[in-house]
């Protein structure tokens, strides 16, 4: 300690400046890099919206007197199919010709193989998924349109319900009833909005045949009802063999001979009722799988097995659709039957907005997705148009085609553009300038000289036919707009920077041995008898540090993710057990090591129970539900003490901070921080009472702007910690000894890193705190006792 | 400290019985892996056979099979170790054979009791139909550490911690308790790591891989303390006389 004070004397703090710099500097570029985060977006699109676009002006759109029934685009189909196969790899679906040699798991859904082949109405699609190619992150993938990243910075922490606008959102709260069987993953997701739905747990792996077999009992009755627009089933059987027993299996295969049949009888049904007046006259049929999976069943990652899977795509409207070839990107090869079976390219990103366009309703607001012309096409290009034809022009339908599609494209690009627009002026982690200033271009390239309507066309008209150059043109100018944005949303939320990552870590390997060296040259008798001269310490010090290596390497492993929880608790509870070993050694401070161990083992408890109940929601909750909550969950009082909890623990940790600072006497600089922290406090409490609905209303809080107080919270972060790794500038320290001092320092440091955690980490986070502090305490007592 | 010297029968007598004991626990070890094997096949073929609407049944099954196995072992180990290290007891003047005997059969429920808490500090599933599988296991552990200290220790409070907190051995019979007992617990400790893997393999079910843990390390750190104990015998030897 005195060596430290001498050093310290002798003016030599700007080491410690520098190397602090460097460690800020060091990690601040690494997260850069690694920390792929994405902000939700607590906004929604609306019908109404639509009319802030640039795409219909004044009386150019050309339906808006046909149909007042119009959101944003023409519906072009009245009832949704949507039968999603888990894990269907893309080889499943399509036919064995397409790859080098047959497996024996090729060729197995003949019937979509055969419709697909000699319908034109019937295609395959290869989609491709974008990672993670977890089941919840895709299906969140799917209907958000965007590219969901593991941690998604929202409201939802914890609680799996999707709360950015959504295409389910979206057709619930447009009228369209959408009725829901098989996975429950998808109660869990939507858990108001489906009209009706028969979950089955998903949780059992070993289970091969529950969901299945509850989603066939209910599908095909449902097909003969009308009380639906929308109807989703979710096969887990392919998904579940592969995890038991891999791709190529017994099991695997009488898995999709079984799926056969069903697609088979589903599609008879639709056919026989797809006649003038039927049921499913214009009734659109989806088969698609989430993501694929490797051949021994494992999924998750980026690799190509695992990334691409596929879409079977088939109306029921007659006639058939046509489409403009050059926009068709199909590969044709001959199947076994020798005949030609064309398969198109799908980005899975597109799914929620043209599955949004063809049925009419509002593109969710954080889609970042194009409408794909093919699947498109395959439901809208066949609307009655004949009211529209003067005659004599050859490519008259194909014009009529462009010119709708690129409506429908103008609506999507222009709703792209808010999104990013609107994204990267709330996020903290935005988009690069330079990027955005790129975008804004491009989209301002598609947006000139032309508007899609026939009005602005005229111009261009040769003879009676329009010239259909501008239109493509314009589509294509789009295309690029979209790709492009797809493109950085891709390289921003999916793909970890290593080149940033490489530079931040080699940045603190750098200060690691400057570290060492200073501590080395400035205190070579202090350090040495510490780390080697107590043989009890060194032991203590290697076993701290194997410890936390193990927990460090447990998380390259991706096989004991599921177990993370159990991982650390087993950890922890070898530390209480060495640190028992060692009280008992010295005979000193046992009771507190068995009480530490004791609280382990009930923390141990305590999850075990929590995961559980997680994993058992929809099958255990539905069933067991008055029991284990005993106050009904929609009770105002529930309510209430919800929002108004985290404000007051808020409040009492603000109130605790000002007692100490009251207490201590200390330096200007630490007080201005504390100070500066309980401010935060209150504006996140300011900022909670406005979001909630309950208290708003009371208090009259709403219109203080919402991301307005986050950023002055992060601002004032920033400054505080500015603030402490530039203090010792200031002043010099004589009494660094003092152990109030010590304290006031650390308290400093945690609060100035304090509000900020706790905004990202929403309203748990004061209660976390609280505990925090709780354990800090005791901890302190703990080394008051040791050291006496 | 008292000067525990082995003479020379005794010595060879320690050899015999170790050596025995050692193939017995091969044999019943190879036994265990061949039962498993077939349970495994068995288990494979049902599911290739699309027959597991009941998959609790089978894996149940295969795991008993694996129960046995360790009983086996226990009640083939329990009276060897006891009466083995009865005859290293401390002070053997004031303590008798016997009386070293019924301290060991003494500390066999207590020593299970203390490494069953343990484990379910440590994350060992609890329920009924795991009760059975903790209580076998952890006999299992309190014969290869309580026991042999309660036989030759007693209840003497300054030796176990000396063995168990200090790890300083200074007799050669110090040394044939602390190693094993330590190198059961760690290898215990190592063994529960495949279990929270995702490979759904029968044998990562508590405590399969945890029993073959510790009776590796077990088996380990026994060849190791003889190693240890070895010249320290034949240095004490001539001493003794």
């Amino acid at each position: 300690m005195m060596e430290m004070g001498d050093w310290w004397r002798r003016g030599k703090w700007r080491i410690m400046v520098m190397l602090t710099m460097l460690h800020i500097v060091g990690i601040l570029i690494f997260t850069r890099g690694f920390l792929l985060t994405r902000t939700e977006l607590p906004y929604y699109s609306n019908c109404s919206d639509v009319s802030e676009s640039p795409c219909f002006t004044g009386q150019s759109n050309p339906y808006q007197n046909q149909s007042n029934s119009r959101c944003w685009t023409r519906p072009a189909v009245d009832r949704l199919v949507i039968i999603v196969l888990d894990a269907l790899r893309f080889d499943f679906v399509a036919p064995s010709t397409f790859f080098k040699e047959p497996k024996p798991w090729m060729d197995k859904l003949q019937v979509l193989q055969k419709l697909a082949s000699t319908k034109r109405s019937a295609r395959i699609f290869k989609a491709i998924a974008d990672p993670p190619t977890t089941s919840l992150q895709r299906l969140k993938g799917l209907t958000t349109g965007g590219l969901p990243t593991f941690i998604d910075v929202g409201n939802s922490f914890g609680a799996p319900a999707i709360l950015e606008d959504n295409l389910i959102h979206q057709l619930a709260s447009n009228g369209k009833r959408v009725v829901m069987m098989g996975d429950d993953t998808w109660v869990q997701l939507f858990p108001h909005h489906f009209k009706k739905s028969y979950p089955y747990p998903s949780f059992n792996v070993k289970d091969l045949h529950t969901v299945d077999n509850g989603c066939i009992e209910h599908l095909l009755p449902s097909l003969y009802e009308e009380d639906w627009d929308v109807l989703i089933a979710h096969f887990l059987g392919v998904d579940h063999a592969g995890h038991i027993l891999g791709v190529d299996s017994v099991p695997m295969i009488e898995k999709l001979e079984q799926y056969n049949e069903i697609l088979d009888k589903v599609i008879e049904v639709l056919d026989n009722q797809s006649g003038p007046g039927g049921l499913h006259e214009n009734t659109f049929l989806l088969v698609m799988g989430d993501h694929g999976q490797t051949i021994n069943g494992d999924h998750g990652g980026g690799s190509a097995e695992e990334v691409e899977t596929s879409v079977f795509a088939m109306s029921f409207k007659k006639p058939p659709p046509t489409m403009p070839s050059e926009f068709d990107t199909s590969s044709c090869e001959m199947d076994l039957d020798q005949k030609k079976t064309c398969i198109s390219s799908f980005q899975q990103l597109d799914f929620a907005a043209t599955v949004s366009a063809l049925l009419g309703v509002p593109f969710p607001f954080g889609s970042i997705g194009r409408v794909s012309p093919e699947l498109y096409t395959l439901g809208a290009g066949t609307w009655n148009l004949e009211n529209n034809i003067e005659g004599n022009c050859p490519n008259q339908k194909e014009e009529e085609w462009m010119q709708n599609y690129c409506n429908v494209l103008c609506i999507n690009s222009w709703q792209v553009k808010r999104y990013i627009d609107i994204y990267s002026a709330s996020s903290v982690i935005g988009f690069s300038s330079e990027d955005l200033l790129h975008i804004s271009d491009m989209y301002a390239q598609a947006e000139e000289n032309w508007s899609c309507s026939s009005e602005s066309l005229l111009l261009f008209k040769d003879e009676s036919c329009y010239s259909s150059l501008p239109l493509k043109r314009k589509i294509d100018a789009y295309f690029k707009f979209l790709l492009n944005v797809a493109e950085l949303a891709r390289s921003k939320w999916t793909e970890f920077d290593l080149k940033m990552m490489g530079i931040g870590f080699v940045i603190i390997l750098i200060s690691l041995p400057i570290y060492f060296l200073a501590m080395m040259t400035k205190s070579v008798n202090g350090f040495s008898s510490l780390l080697f001269g107590d043989s009890e310490i060194f032991v203590k010090l290697v076993f701290a540090l194997f410890m936390v290596v193990i927990r460090a390497c447990s998380f390259l492993s991706n096989s004991y993710i599921l177990e993370e929880g159990k991982v650390a608790s087993f950890l922890l509870a070898t530390t209480a057990m060495f640190k028992l070993r060692n009280s008992i050694k010295r005979e000193k401070m046992l009771v507190e090591a068995i009480v530490f161990l004791l609280l382990i083992t009930i923390l141990r408890f305590t999850i075990e129970v929590g995961l559980s109940k997680q994993a058992a929601t929809s099958l255990f909750m539905s069933t067991h539900s008055s029991w284990l909550v005993e106050i009904d969950p929609g009770h105002p009082v529930w309510i209430y003490m919800a929002e108004i909890i985290p404000i007051l623990a808020l409040i009492f940790l603000a109130y605790l901070l000002y007692i100490i600072m009251a207490r201590s006497s200390c330096h200007s600089i630490w007080k201005y921080v504390v100070l500066g922290t309980i401010l935060c406090y209150i504006l996140i409490a300011v900022h909670w009472a406005s979001e909630s609905d309950v208290l708003s209303s009371m208090l009259m809080l709403q219109g203080i702007g919402r991301n307005f107080i986050p950023r002055i919270i992060y601002a004032v972060g920033l400054g505080q910690l500015l603030l402490l790794a530039f203090s010792p500038l200031f002043h010099k320290d004589r009494d660094l000894e003092s152990k109030m001092h010590l304290l006031i320092k650390t308290l400093a440091m945690l609060s100035s890193c304090s509000s900020t955690i706790i905004v990202l980490s929403g309203k748990q986070g004061p209660l976390v705190a609280l505990v925090t502090i709780t354990g800090g305490d005791f901890f302190y007592l703990y080394i008051l006792v040791l050291l006496t | 400290m008292p000067n525990v010297g082995l003479d020379n029968n005794l010595y060879e007598n320690i050899v015999e019985t170790i050596v025995r004991s050692v193939r017995n626990e091969l044999e019943n070890f190879k036994n265990q892996i061949k039962a498993e094997m077939t349970e495994n096949m068995k288990l494979r073929h049902m599911i290739a056979m699309d027959d597991i609407r009941n998959p609790k049944k089978v894996k149940l099954e295969s795991i008993e099979g694996d129960d046995d196995g360790i009983n086996q072992l226990e009640v083939t180990m329990c009276p060897l170790v006891i009466l083995f290290y009865s005859c290293f007891r401390k002070n053997p003047e004031k303590c008798s054979y016997l009386k070293a005997v019924i301290r060991g059969v003494l500390a066999l429920p207590i020593g299970a009791l203390v490494n069953a808490l343990g484990a379910i500090a440590l994350g060992a599933p609890v329920g009924i139909q795991y009760f059975p599988k903790t209580v076998n296991w952890s006999l299992l552990m309190s014969l290869f550490t309580f026991v042999p200290a309660a036989s030759v220790f007693g209840s003497s409070w300054e030796d176990w911690r000396r063995i168990f907190a200090h790890t300083k051995p200074n007799a050669s019979v110090d040394y044939m308790i602390c190693l094993p007992a330590h190198g059961a617990v760690i290898g215990a400790w190592f063994g529960a790591w495949p279990m929270p893997l995702d490979w759904e393999r029968p044998w990562q079910e508590w405590p399969i891989c945890v029993s073959y843990g510790a009776m590796a390390g077990y088996l380990i750190t026994m060849v190791l303390s003889f190693v240890l104990v070895l010249p320290r015998g034949r240095q004490q030897h001539p001493k003794a006389d």
